[in-house]
């Protein structure tokens, strides 16, 4: 009876060692290969920072992607969004600077400094719990450049929008390459 | 109450032995597959991000494309001064590219290996990705490039940019290419042994975009990058290998303008060079961030512009360790002798052999050797 029931279970056990490989083994082998598992990022859509209390954030009116064409010519219209989020009342003091730079030299390493083509500032008084925008407009918007808007309070400043002022470059002007 | 016969307790049933069997198979089958080490690579896939200054160079990465003259003098500078066993990859647009770098550098033409890619590009080569160590031997090294390019909205040659990881990973079956979803250059992240140096650039870039804040931006590019962060905050806007260079053994080299202005020789730079207290103020913050994180800081002369983006700098190279000794591939530039030889003296006292690479028809492009090249493989 003992050998019967080691000779099942040894055929049990092979059995299970061959299945366990044959499913096993290729999974965790392959894992090698497979990208490595990078912790998620997920992009923030209306950056913004925290003074006094009040949470102060930038979204551009139309439209409101992050990755926005804007047309050159044309200035842009965004909004700066304050929600006093404490329990008293309270008052934000802020700066907004746009900036510029273009990729004028196509072999440069990096684009240029940017340079500041608008500015203004704005004030928000705000019971506890209470939410108020400004709407602003910026002087018309150069060609072909990356244009970036800076928003300060206090001490703390933060690229608060990133987007190009121009429709993407031509296919016409686009360079072909032939691979062998 | 009655007592089951002795040999009816013991007597195994055909499932019991199923059971057992089953049991035992499994377990001998997750033994031989972490001896095999499948399941370490499933937790870690990727090491550390590799150091400027620890190990042997074994593979590098440049790119060109036509009409890129600039790069050329210091491809061929280059190649003839490195080891012959470093495997050099060229990445190019097309053959034409590639055949006018082979005309280009010469008699070391034979080293390059081409990787074609057919769409635009720059010839910067350093900024596209960070190569992290493999996990284990024998396992990939992982290109890690950036969630995007800065300014390829609007720059062709820099959205083309966006794809060389990948096509690096398709030609070459020992590397393999990830996302971050961070915002960077690879030139923003500068790494040694236990850390890794951030520019301004790319804390500006990710905080409130891709992260609440820089606590969160800390965990983010330790577990990336498995180093530990030191933030330059105030530091030239620029990249950090323009400004800094790891030295090894807990020891980094800063630029300092103030050691250069005595030592510069007359030279037309965009805006004249910047000499100004705040400038020099930035360069400083970056000595005082390093010394705060306990490193040993030795201040070398640089020269920045006024237009931010041009610098005379002596850190912007390549180091390689072998036989037990350090290499420093190191910048010099054209009619500046006298900085040249203190740089040079700076790193020889570092223990450092020095092998100047003439930067002259680069480095107002914002860039020199050091954001040419690329490094995928030390040992």
């Amino acid at each position: 009876m003992l050998r019967q029931h080691f000779h099942s279970t040894l055929i049990w056990a092979v059995g299970s060692f061959g299945v366990s490989l044959a499913l096993g083994l290729p999974l965790t082998s392959d894992a090698v290969n497979q990208p490595p598992a990078m912790p998620w990022v997920q992009l923030i859509r209306s950056p913004g920072l925290t003074e006094n209390g009040i949470n102060l954030t930038v979204e551009t009116v139309s439209p409101t992607t992050r990755q926005s064409v804007q047309t050159p010519g044309d200035p842009l219209t965004f909004l700066v969004r304050a929600h006093n989020g404490s329990n008293a009342a309270a008052t934000a003091d802020f700066t907004l600077q746009l900036t510029s730079a273009a990729a004028s030299r196509p072999f440069a390493r990096t684009m240029p400094v940017p340079t500041e083509i608008w500015a203004d500032s704005g004030s928000f008084n705000l019971n506890p719990g209470e939410t108020k925008t400004l709407h602003f407009t910026t002087g018309a918007l150069p060609p072909g450049r990356m244009i970036e808007v800076n928003l300060r309070a206090g001490q703390t400043q933060i690229a608060a929008l990133s987007l190009p002022s121009e429709a993407f470059f031509s296919s016409t002007t686009r360079p072909t390459y032939a691979l062998p | 109450m009655t007592c089951a016969p002795a040999h009816r307790v013991l007597s195994p049933s055909p499932r019991s032995s199923a059971i057992l069997g089953i049991c035992v198979g499994v377990a001998a089958a997750v033994a031989v597959i972490s001896l095999n080490g499948g399941r370490v690579a499933t937790i870690q896939a990727h090491g550390p991000m590799i150091s400027e200054c620890d190990g042997r160079i074994r593979s590098i990465v440049i790119q060109y494309v036509r009409g890129a003259d600039f790069a050329t003098p210091i491809y061929r500078q280059l190649l003839l001064a490195l080891p012959a066993d470093v495997h050099v990859y060229a990445v190019c647009p097309d053959q034409n590219s590639f055949n006018e770098l082979r005309g280009a550098v010469g008699i070391s033409a034979g080293r390059l290996e081409p990787i074609l890619t057919g769409h635009p590009m720059t010839a910067w080569s350093r900024d596209r990705w960070i190569a992290l160590s493999p996990a284990r031997f024998q396992a990939p090294v992982t290109l890690l490039a950036p969630s995007a390019e800065n300014g390829a909205e609007i720059w062709e040659q820099r959205q083309g940019d966006e794809r060389i990881a990948d096509d690096l990973s398709h030609a070459l079956p020992a590397l393999r290419a990830d996302r971050s979803g961070l915002f960077f250059d690879g030139g923003d992240l500068l790494a040694d042994s236990q850390s890794v140096f951030v520019s301004p650039a790319a804390i500006r870039r990710n905080i409130q975009h891709t992260c609440q804040d820089r606590a969160e931006l800390a965990r983010l590019l330790s577990e990336q990058l498995q180093r530990h962060p030191i933030f330059l905050s105030d530091a030239p806007d620029h990249h950090v290998g323009m400004y800094l260079m790891a030295a090894g053994e807990g020891r980094v080299v800063v630029g300092d303008p103030s050691l250069a202005k005595p030592l510069l020789a007359p030279i037309e730079l965009p805006g004249g060079p910047d000499f100004s207290a705040s400038t020099q103020a930035r360069f400083d913050s970056v000595a005082a961030a390093a010394a705060a994180a306990g490193y040993r800081v030795t201040r070398i002369p640089c020269i920045p512009s006024s237009d931010g983006k041009t610098f005379i700098t002596y850190v912007n190279g390549l180091i390689d360790q072998r036989d037990g000794c350090r290499v420093i591939y190191m910048p010099v530039f054209e009619g500046q002798d006298r900085l040249n030889v203190a740089a040079q003296t700076i790193w020889q006292n570092l223990g450092y052999r020095v092998a100047p690479i003439d930067v002259s028809s680069a480095f107002r492009y914002f860039g020199t050797l050091h954001c040419l090249v690329n490094v995928i493989k030390k040992t």
